[in-house]
């Protein structure tokens, strides 16, 4: 009965091949699952994730060479060469400075003999607003060695212009 | 090292010390250093590589002792000299008296002066960096090719730059004298300049644009490309920035 069955539906089908087709077909292979699928959001994931990467990794890059540059600034202040200190203090003013720099700066109001390297290093902390209380004035003029009633006089001066 | 041919000429009132001092320079290494108390100092390119200074100073002659001796030979009256690596540094001391310094010298080294007193500074043709400056007197440079720091606290200061490039920043600053700076060559640079108490003034043909921060107003403008710095900075008298003397 079982065989009269099939034999009806062979009939209806009208060959024997369906049936092995059916079972012969093999299921869509995964990648075509995928690509049936929109790619752009994945895409856009992955890139999102490399550029977040590649950006923190940029900046901790600039920050390294930022620190590195710093660095060697403030070593070439402290070297006793003026025209050298000129040009290092410049640099050091537009980059916004770190506690370390700053003394670095002040050092050279400090120690520096030359009269332009100082007054650089002065208008420097003024424009960094590192010298805006009274005895921060009084205690760098304390300590500077070179030229101090030419330094005393420059600041008398920069006082007035800013009143 | 060091060739001395010295003179001790006494008189009622004064001692003169008259010498040469001779000292081998590396001009690309070394850096001359003088200073001095009370003093004039030329400075000019010597052709060879010795920094040749000839100097005569005058120092009052001392009051005899209490007990009646007589000075000889007066303490700290003979310069200092000393020679390290890359450093020659002479030093006249205030008891050495009042000096006339004539110095010859490879016009590479980087050089300082300073007169911590009185005098006047001359240099001409110099082509390495120059860092110059008096306490009370003029200082003059004519024909510079190197970048500068130049002071006259109580003088007038007046730098003649000659060079196409200029290294690195340099500055002028005055007191009580008057800056020009001339500019020939019109070199590129950026230049500011502040006279608290006197004028600004120029026959460049650019435009000064003004610049107000925390530490004054200050007059700026750029030749050519523009590039390092030249900072005039001068208390009470007026600046002057030209195309030529």
């Amino acid at each position: 009965m079982n065989s009269d069955f099939q034999d009806t539906w062979r009939e209806e089908l009208q060959t024997d091949d369906t049936w092995n087709g059916v079972r012969m077909e093999t299921p869509p292979p995964l990648t075509a699952r995928f690509r049936k699928k929109n790619p752009w959001p994945l895409a856009a994931g992955v890139a999102a994730i490399l550029l977040t990467g590649s950006s923190l990794l940029n900046m901790q890059l600039a920050h390294q060479l930022a620190d590195a540059r710093t660095n060697t600034l403030i070593a070439l202040l402290q070297q006793d060469t003026p025209l050298v200190a000129l040009a290092s203090i410049e640099d050091l003013r537009n980059r916004g400075l770190s506690d370390r720099a700053m003394e670095a700066i002040k050092d050279v109001v400090r120690f520096s003999e030359d009269p332009n390297a100082q007054l650089s290093a002065l208008e420097a902390l003024y424009e960094l607003n590192a010298l805006e209380e009274e005895h921060l004035v009084t205690e760098l003029l304390s300590e500077t060695q070179s030229n101090p009633e030419f330094i005393r006089a420059a600041i008398r001066a920069m006082n007035e212009e800013s009143i | 090292m060091r060739a001395l041919a010295g003179v001790y000429l006494l008189f009622a009132a004064s001692t003169v010390l008259a010498e040469d001092l001779d000292v081998r320079a590396n001009p690309e290494r070394d850096q001359l250093r003088i200073t001095v108390s009370t003093a004039t100092i030329e400075l000019e390119p010597g052709d060879d590589n010795f920094v040749r200074i000839n100097y005569d100073c005058v120092a009052p002659e001392p009051e005899p002792g209490p007990d009646g001796l007589r000075v000889v030979k007066r303490a700290g009256i003979d310069p200092n000299l000393s020679r390290s690596s890359d450093k020659i540094e002479i030093r006249f001391r205030e008891e050495g008296g009042d000096c006339r310094l004539r110095i010859k010298a490879p016009p590479t080294l980087a050089t300082r002066l300073r007169i911590d007193q009185a005098g006047w500074i001359r240099i001409r043709d110099w082509r390495a960096p120059l860092s110059a400056w008096s306490a009370a007197g003029d200082v003059e440079v004519v024909n510079q090719q190197g970048p500068f720091s130049i002071t006259a606290m109580s003088g007038d200061a007046s730098i003649e730059y000659t060079g196409k490039v200029l290294e690195t920043d340099s500055a002028i600053t005055a007191a009580s004298g008057t800056i020009a700076l001339a500019l020939p060559k019109q070199p590129s640079v950026s230049i500011r300049a502040r006279a608290k108490w006197g004028d600004v003034m120029t026959d460049l043909d650019v435009v000064f644009a003004d610049q107000v921060n925390a530490t004054g107003a200050w007059s700026v403008t750029e030749l050519g490309d523009g590039g390092p710095m030249i900072t005039l900075r001068n208390l009470n008298e007026d600046i002057r920035i030209l195309s030529s003397f």
